[in-house]
């Protein structure tokens, strides 16, 4: 009985890796949203593969952290960094992203896709779950008939500061000295 | 001693505050970058963070997108040695810009010319740019950049360069030219002289079309014309030909320049003055 609910865990987790991989990544909407998929799979292996679906080969994965003070740490790396750092994290907690508003621009090949997030984090032990805020910002690339994420940053909201205020944008039109 | 040590506690001190205050705002850090670009011998790495990144979009031969990654360091170089040959200019036109607290976004067109230092010809590029600026350590720093060059079948929405922002442009590229010195009448070994300024210009051996088929073999005209991209090759003095300048090729269009000047004859070298003078040529290339 055990073994026949190990199997059918195993087959609903290549299921999903399976949809990921056939999302139509031709589509930019779909790179985003296979992206929060991806990054809420539990199980290392699976968020890996997921990832690498999505990443290009060179792309890398930055995180402001912003502090109640209003004091910030900066974290670079590949993504592949970032997903074996962050191990510790997924395994005490259970992660999700809920997407609530998203702006784009574009020229051809290379696209800027501003996205409002909200993650919440169930901590497995206790159950208690923890939310908060992001401003999550992708440059994505299309190339071979499909788009990958080239770098993707966020920053946490901080009191007193709503983070809604990030997607205001303003136009500047920059004057050249005669 | 005392006295000493509260002078250099101040020298410090004001230094600091000058360093910040030179990057104090994502637009000042973002010009202070651009600006960088188009001094001699730029130095950039220090307008960025640790772990940042530029990709620049480019195309094969056939048209298809791939991008190069680079660190601040090989961006600088690459810089640098474009500025050997040239004064670039690069400037913002419109700014989209994004803030929340220590992390900001600029999304902009970029207005570039390139002036060839010795002949005074400029090459003028539109592109756009996605930024991210992080404030690291009080100062505003560039943490990724992603650049697209326009394509000529694709051209920059209007609203990215509006008329009243690229006329200046434009007419200063004009004046630049009209005040670049004049080098004809001056001699020497080490200049590699441009066609219009030697007595006799270098002639490849052959017939008259030897030169034209070999160039349209590798999709490579004398012209300028949309969808391809400039280059120069140099004859020196004992007629053989090498790749002077192909920074702004793909590394697909590198190879296959490369591969033009090998299958080269030896050249009849340009004379100047009665003498063999190294002479260059700018070719075009299919992107």
């Amino acid at each position: 009985m055990i073994r026949v609910l190990i199997i059918a865990l195993a087959l609903i987790g290549f299921s999903t890796i399976a949809k990921a991989q056939d999302a139509d990544l031709s589509i930019l909407g779909n790179l985003v949203s296979e992206y929060f998929k991806a990054a809420s799979v539990s199980d290392l292996n699976l968020r890996e593969s997921a990832l690498s679906n999505l990443f290009d080969k060179q792309g890398t994965m930055d995180a402001v952290i912003l502090r109640q003070g209003q004091s910030s740490t900066l974290t670079e790396g590949t993504w592949g960094e970032f997903v074996e750092k962050s191990q510790g994290f997924y395994n005490s907690y259970q992660v999700e992203f809920e997407e609530s508003e998203r702006e784009v621009e574009y020229y051809l090949d290379m696209a800027n896709v501003h996205c409002l997030v909200f993650q919440n984090s169930k901590e497995k032990a206790s159950g208690s779950i923890y939310y908060q805020k992001l401003w999550m910002q992708f440059d994505v690339i299309f190339k071979s008939d499909r788009w990958f994420i080239d770098h993707v940053i966020w920053i946490n909201e901080s009191d007193p500061y709503p983070i809604q205020n990030a997607l205001l944008q303003d136009t500047i039109w920059h004057q050249t000295a005669e | 001693m005392i006295i000493k040590k509260t002078y250099v506690v101040l020298i410090g001190l004001v230094i600091s505050t000058l360093m910040s205050f030179g990057q104090s705002t994502p637009i000042e850090a973002c010009d202070d970058f651009f600006n960088s670009l188009s001094i001699e011998s730029p130095t950039i790495s220090n307008l960025f963070t640790r772990g940042a990144h530029i990709t620049s979009l480019v195309y094969d031969s056939a048209g298809l997108p791939q991008n190069k990654s680079f660190t601040p360091a090989e961006f600088q170089t690459q810089i640098q040695s474009l500025s050997n040959d040239f004064n670039i200019d690069q400037k913002p036109v419109v700014l989209i810009f994004r803030q929340y607290q220590s992390l900001a976004s600029i999304y902009c067109s970029v207005w570039i010319t390139l002036t060839d230092k010795e002949t005074g010809k400029t090459l003028k590029s539109r592109s756009i740019q996605s930024l991210k600026f992080v404030r690291d350590s009080g100062a505003w720093k560039i943490n990724h950049i992603v650049i697209q060059n326009e394509h000529p079948n694709y051209p920059i929405d209007d609203e990215m360069f509006p008329i009243k922002l690229t006329q200046p442009l434009e007419s200063r590229m004009t004046q630049d030219l009209s005040v670049m010195p004049d080098f004809s009448t001056e001699y020497d070994t080490n200049k590699v002289y441009r066609m219009e300024e030697v007595d006799e210009p270098p002639v490849y051996p052959g017939t008259d079309n030897s030169l034209s088929d070999l160039l349209q073999s590798f999709d490579v005209t004398t012209q300028p014309s949309p969808g391809y991209t400039p280059f120069i090759i140099t004859i020196d003095e004992d007629g053989s030909a090498y790749l002077s300048y192909a920074h702004d090729l793909s590394g697909f269009q590198i190879s296959r320049a490369e591969s033009l000047v090998r299958s080269m004859l030896i050249w009849y070298p340009a004379i100047k003055y009665a003498a063999s003078v190294k002479c260059k040529l700018i070719l075009y290339i299919h992107d």
